[in-house]
């Protein structure tokens, strides 16, 4: 009886209060944290008509403005340097070839069905949805949140579902803009580095683009902001605990923005390959 | 209990645990129609969170919250612990809030602060009224007129970032009223206001009881503020009520644990046990 109690307290409780609690405790956090995006997603969703409403229609576009017209200077940056790497590598290793004017075809291809989607969603990720992480935190610690409430004002209605469609909306547009500026960074290389005028680089560029290009990395971008737009929102409207859980939520948002983006980045690049490209 | 129909608020040995504290240890109290009641106690003893419990922010772990109103239907009575979201929207419309520190929008101004409510929840009642043309002309007056009573039309077009405490404090007052609501919940009216400004904030909880019948529920610190406006004063410690009665009953209350709080003693029951 003693023996048993003993390799109890030796051996039963490490492994129980110290690896299967906090798994278990860490699971269940998780598990809620997923229902309740989840369903402040889909509450979103169903409120779509209350924009129809001109007040909230104008705090649609405001969030817009801030998500998208904000970003441009960055994600035209980015968008140019990232299309210049990509051009100056390609080229580096096909001119050992000889193959050098393919550069245009694999920076086109390349920036549209996933540098394009990914970059603009990892600009987003810390421009965008860290500052709605942080806002709505600061609001619920605050007790603003709980203002709105009191007002029968639904916060999901009120500030989360303006920003989901404006992020969804604005990463489409922003991928656009991102991988026509990638392809004219590429082409600054092609010229000046690799020998390949603009006039042949535009034209292999945008001849290798397809439609089933486009749309598949156009849905990879609408899916990216909404992944960035609902955990951010989700985040802020569950932080408690003052400044340092305004820090801890946003910190959270953005780590759990980039793990999703790359994940569904990989699932969503598996099935337009078997559906879309049939391979 | 409220078969008289006086009874607006009641608690019945309600009990909320959070974070593995109760915070809420069998509560018991009721409030009466148009009356002023308030709850004094040390902080973190449950005052905000029993404020949270009348409008459906928290609900009760055990016990019962119960809330009637007169409607245009006659008596509804609103059980907090199980409230659908159409009665619980009905129950808010019923209230008015004044938060700690105002809780007021940052990304508004004064002014479409304190218009939300009625641009959101009211507007359609402002057209039927008013026209379609006139009703935004009406609110806006509305707004005006309660911003006129915590003296802050001047402010009208500041965001809060531009304000004092003391200010936000007025301004969420005037979001609070804006509705004219039957119930105004009060956390911390005075707290942060210079005695001026206080003694202002008393007059117009005062003035909201007597004129328009207004029933207040107003938790405090500030002693003096809960007897100029308060019908009966209550004292949480622990999660229960220590003591209800008129402001004289607590002046001259011979319970130790009151008398610690309302004379700020160091030493006493309220403290005993607790490093200073």
């Amino acid at each position: 009886m003693a023996a048993e109690s003993m390799a109890s307290r030796i051996f039963v409780a490490p492994i129980r209060d110290r690896i299967l609690s906090p798994i278990g405790s860490y699971v269940g956090r998780s598990v809620h944290s997923a229902g309740y995006t989840m369903l402040m997603t889909c509450e979103a969703i169903i409120k779509i008509p209350t924009l129809l409403n001109w007040r909230n229609f104008c705090e649609f576009l405001r969030q817009c403005y801030l998500a998208g017209i904000q970003s441009l200077p960055v994600v035209f940056l980015v968008g140019l340097f990232v299309g210049m790497i990509l051009s100056l590598q390609s080229g580096l290793t096909l001119m050992q070839f000889g193959l050098e004017r393919f550069i245009a075809e694999i920076t086109g291809a390349a920036l549209t069905r996933e540098m394009g989607p990914l970059m603009t969603a990892i600009i987003l990720t810390g421009r965008v949805g860290s500052s709605m992480a942080a806002e709505l935190g600061t609001m619920s610690v605050s007790e603003e949140i709980d203002a709105l409430r009191i007002m029968s004002i639904n916060p999901v209605r009120f500030l989360v579902l303006p920003r989901i469609l404006a992020t969804v909306i604005m990463m489409v547009v922003l991928t656009v803009f991102a991988i026509l500026i990638g392809i004219f960074g590429g082409a600054l290389i092609g010229q000046a580095q690799i020998g390949v005028s603009y006039d042949m680089f535009f034209k292999g560029a945008f001849d290798v683009i397809t439609y089933k290009d486009l749309y598949s990395g156009l849905t990879k971008a609408a899916v990216f902001g909404l992944l960035i737009s609902m955990i951010s929102c989700s985040e802020g409207l569950r932080t408690t605990g003052g400044a340092e859980g305004v820090g801890r939520g946003t910190r959270r948002a953005v780590v759990n923005c980039l793990l999703y983006i790359i994940m569904f980045n990989y699932i969503m690049d598996s099935f337009i390959f078997l559906f879309v490209y049939g391979r | 209990m409220d078969a008289n129909g006086n009874i607006v608020i009641s608690f019945e040995n309600a009990y909320k645990t959070l974070s593995g504290r109760n915070v809420l240890d069998g509560m018991t109290f009721d409030v009466r129609r148009g009356e002023t009641f308030v709850i004094i106690g040390p902080s973190g003893m449950g005052k905000s969170v029993t404020l949270k419990h009348m409008v459906g922010l928290m609900r009760p772990d055990d016990g019962e919250v119960i809330i009637s109103d007169e409607g245009e239907g006659g008596r509804v009575r609103y059980d907090v612990s199980h409230l659908k979201p159409i009665q619980l929207e009905r129950l808010r419309a019923i209230f008015g809030y004044l938060f700690q520190d105002g809780a007021l929008l940052a990304s508004l101004t004064v002014g479409e602060n304190v218009a939300l409510p009625l641009f959101e929840r009211r507007l359609h009642v402002f057209r039927e009224k008013y026209g379609r043309r006139n009703a935004e002309n009406k609110i806006w007056e509305r707004v005006r007129e309660k911003l006129g009573m915590v003296d802050m039309v001047h402010a009208i077009d500041n965001l809060p970032a531009e304000l004092s405490g003391g200010m936000r404090k007025r301004a969420g007052l005037a979001r609070a009223i804006i509705h004219e609501p039957k119930i105004i919940l009060y956390d911390e009216p005075t707290s942060g206001l210079d005695p001026v400004m206080g003694t202002n904030i008393n007059r117009l909880i005062r003035h909201l009881q007597e004129k328009l019948g207004v029933t207040s529920l107003v938790v405090t610190h500030d002693i003096d503020s809960a007897y100029y406006v308060g019908d009966r004063i209550a004292m949480i410690n622990r999660g229960r009520m220590e003591q209800i009665g008129t402001p004289d009953e607590i002046k001259n209350t011979t319970n130790p644990v009151v008398r610690q709080f309302i004379e700020g003693n160091i030493e006493g029951p309220l403290t005993a046990g607790r490093k200073h």
